[in-house]
């Protein structure tokens, strides 16, 4: 369950978030969408306790994250956009050392690993010989994940968690978060991929300019905009006018 | 679903929780960063990369325990014991407080660390401690090297007792402590009180100052064991007792002298009590506004809207003089590029500066010592002129280093044949920026401390013409590309110190010849023969950096 209530960011006069408020039930699967700099990430971060909010109130399971952000990031996971990973370690290393930084034992945090390599096809050599950072994007992507789901987190963050996997990985992936949800995990999922969002999320935020500008299922969304697809429905809410006209006239101009 | 409570406004920075700290975490959290610093980072870049392996680390090592054999000789010297921990307590913390400040900004406040712990449940006082820890560690290690061999040298000092060794280790192991813990408060207050938008800024002058008060307080010990006759600063110790290496000197002489003089412990005691001080300070008082602002500098970055300094400068532009000394558009490029970096990024002004404020310190002396003899001035001028001949190579290997490494890429993906006019374009740079201006400031400052005997500076030219020449070292080990490798630890001291010796043989020779020139009247046609010499030499060198330079083809 999270419940977000005039949640706003700001940097000096810049809003990066203003006034955000919605409430995700428990075991729902949520899209949140939104163009470059919308506000999406930093969403995120504040609902898992990185960013302190300037105003508003966020709960995450009952907990404020401005007043116990530890006890937000033990309940939660995030896979965030950059993937970022200590890139010396191996893969094996660094998922024994977050397995270590969430207090799983080690005689449990091994056979999870292990469960985790087996269902992303991590091969055991290379997540315990080779360094992350020689590991394709993909393979680092899906370390990435399994570092986020460790610790069986109630509340899932996937901030763009396709990155870099390829199609099998990805079509299991997105089989995952469904089935995580079903079993009761509540998932926030941002993405660019506005087609993946149609197929798996139950319902899509949609954040401009720092403001929720829509909430509701795929479909309440098409309806309410009388656009043919999610894709156009973003488009309609978020994007600058002409966008194909200008995109048309960029390549001729790049082509002269 | 109940409804959610009024919007209100954030609690004051810093929930409880990030005040607790877990020292099982702080040492899973030591273990990786230890591992992380000592293996050998994997650059996207790795067959640009030059050859020779090892992490650096060794071979700096080897130059403090080395520095440190030249240190423990001054045991013989007729000094007191209080003297002799003073003097190498000095040595220590210049060392070890100049090598931690350059690489201090990146263990503490590392915003790309965000997205692999920020969300991970743990405390801001725990990752504090790590952080605090893990550089503590280092200069553990720096300030054992540099001691191994003055603490037992010391045992030959009058009235040392046989315990002296464990004593002056403890002592300087709590003053290498206490380095850290001043840098963790540092970057824990500054991140408390000054405001996002100007944090970076105001963090990175901070640090350098920093590094230039280090450089000057260490310098006033070995000033002042020359000054007093008998070598002994017992009487002076009150005075001294504002720099910390005072403190830990006063712990050997009140454990480890002839008396156990009361005064000495206290100081002494003072210091370890305020080392814990700090830490203490930095844990429980500062660190949830540290962690909440490290998260929010990376954010605030990307945020904020550009400052007016952002904009490409007259400094950064390359004007048509200076397009006749760069013709290739590819060194004009690198030049704009190490230009900028060199005034605007805060990770390399951190470590540039800081890394050119010591070699100043030579100069600096004679103006703020009226008393110094002429033969001195003029020793000091011929070592800052030896510092100037490395200055290139320090500074080359400070371009060299970045934890935007795999941006670097960038060079490899362009269509160019090698990488020399990389190479030179942050060359330019160098020698324009840095280079000139510490020449004029040799000049300027050594007419000063000559008190305008001209003649002195003359016998320095000899050395000034090397120095172009000098620049070309950094590439002839194989491709140089700026900011393609990844910090670590030692590199730049190994580097520094490869080309310390050369330095000092070469431009010690050239003042030796040049003074015998400026005496037997020949200096000009000296100088002549020289230019003509060089000019060959740098002719060779740059097909030599233009041959070593080659791009091949990635092999992973």
């Amino acid at each position: 369950m999270i419940r977000v209530q005039g949640l706003t960011k700001l940097y000096g006069e810049q809003a990066a978030v203003r006034d955000l408020s919605f409430e995700i039930p428990t075991g729902q699967l949520v899209g949140l969408l939104g163009p470059n700099g919308a506000g999406k990430t930093t969403t995120v971060r504040m609902l898992a306790g990185l960013l302190r909010p300037t105003s508003g109130r966020a709960e995450v399971l009952g907990i404020d994250v401005a007043a116990d952000p530890l006890a937000v990031k033990r309940a939660i996971g995030v896979v965030p956009e950059s993937g970022a990973v200590f890139e010396t370690l191996t893969g094996w290393e660094y998922l024994t050392f977050v397995a270590a930084l969430h207090r799983i034992p080690a005689g449990e945090a091994e056979p999870r690993i292990e469960r985790f390599a087996a269902f992303f096809d991590l091969d055991d050599e290379t997540l315990r010989r080779k360094p992350l950072s020689a590991y394709s994007k993909g393979m680092r992507q899906k370390v990435v994940i399994a570092s986020a789901l460790l610790h069986n987190p109630k509340v899932i963050f996937f901030d763009e968690p396709l990155n870099g996997l390829d199609a099998n990985a990805a079509l299991s992936f997105k089989t995952l978060i469904t089935s995580l949800a079903r079993e009761g995990r509540t998932i926030v999922y941002c993405s660019h991929i506005l087609d993946v969002v149609e197929r798996v999320c139950e319902r899509v935020l949609i954040v401009h300019q720092g403001t929720l500008v829509a909430d509701g299922t795929v479909a309440e969304l098409r309806e309410r905009t009388g656009e043919a697809s999610l894709e156009r429905v973003f488009n309609k809410l978020t994007a600058t006018e002409n966008l194909l006209e200008r995109a048309e006239e960029f390549a001729r101009a790049l082509g002269s | 679903m109940s409804a959610v409570p009024p919007a209100g406004p954030p609690r004051a920075p810093g929930a409880a929780s990030e005040r607790e700290v877990d020292l099982g975490q702080a040492a899973v959290l030591l273990r990786a960063y230890l591992r992380l610093s000592l293996r050998r980072g994997s650059a996207g870049f790795a067959s640009m990369r030059r050859r020779g392996g090892g992490t650096g680390l060794w071979g700096a090592l080897a130059f403090y325990v080395l520095f440190g054999v030249v240190m423990g000789t001054t045991a013989w010297q007729g000094m007191d014991l209080f003297t002799y921990a003073l003097l190498v307590h000095s040595v220590t913390f210049f060392a070890v407080a100049s090598a931690m400040s350059l690489v201090a900004g990146d263990v503490i406040l590392n915003p790309g660390e965000a997205d692999v712990l920020g969300f991970r449940p743990v405390s801001a006082a725990t990752l504090l401690l790590a952080k605090g820890a893990n550089l503590g560690v280092f200069a553990l290690v720096l300030a054992t090297a540099l001691n191994v061999v003055p603490m037992f040298t010391g045992l030959a000092v009058r009235g040392a007792r046989p315990w002296f060794p464990v004593v002056h280790w403890l002592g300087s192991a709590v003053l290498a402590l206490f380095c850290a813990a001043l840098l963790v408060l540092l970057y824990a207050a500054l991140m408390r009180f000054v405001r996002r938008d100007l944090f970076e800024r105001v963090a990175t002058w901070a640090q350098i100052v920093l590094s230039f008060g280090i450089v000057a307080g260490t310098q006033v010990v070995p000033r002042l064991t020359e000054r007093y006759p008998g070598l002994s600063l017992v009487s002076v110790m009150g005075w001294l007792s504002p720099l910390p290496p005072t403190w830990f000197a006063a712990l050997d002489g009140g454990l480890a002298g002839p008396r156990a003089e009361p005064a000495m412990l206290a100081l002494g005691l003072g210091g370890c009590a305020l080392t814990a001080a700090l830490f203490a300070v930095s844990l429980w008082r500062l660190a949830p506004a540290w962690g909440a602002g490290t998260a929010e500098v990376a954010e605030a970055r990307a945020v904020a809207p550009g400052r007016p300094g952002a904009r490409r400068g007259p400094l950064t532009t390359v004007s048509p003089l200076l397009g006749l000394w760069m013709r290739d558009p590819v060194e004009r490029t690198a030049y704009r590029l190490a230009t900028t970096y060199m005034l605007r990024d805060r990770e390399v002004m951190l470590r540039l500066y800081p890394a050119v404020g010591p070699l100043l310190a030579p100069l600096l002396i004679p103006l703020f010592d009226t008393g110094s003899r002429r033969g001195g001035v003029i020793g000091l001028l011929i070592m800052a002129t030896v510092m100037l001949g490395f200055l290139p190579g320090t500074v080359m290997a400070t371009l060299e280093l970045s934890t935007q490494h795999p941006a670097a890429e960038v060079f490899r993906r362009a269509p160019l044949a090698d990488a020399a006019g990389i190479f030179h374009g942050v060359r330019k740079a160098v020698v324009l920026w840095v280079l000139l201006p510490m020449v004029l400031i040799v000049g300027v400052l050594g007419l000063v401390a000559s008190h305008g005997r001209a003649g002195v500076l003359l016998s320095l030219l000899p050395g000034f013409v090397l120095l172009p020449t000098f620049t070309l070292l950094p590439a002839l080990g194989g491709p140089w590309v700026p900011f393609s490798l990844p910090p670590m630890r030692g590199t730049r001291s190994q580097r520094i110190f490869g080309t310390m010796l050369p330095s000092l043989l070469v431009l010690g020779g050239a003042y030796a010849a040049g003074e015998a020139a400026r005496r037997g009247g020949f200096l000009p046609l000296f100088l002549a023969g020289e230019v003509a010499v060089v000019a060959v030499v740098h002719g060779l060198l740059l097909m030599r950096v233009r041959a070593a330079a080659r791009i091949e083809p990635a092999e992973a």
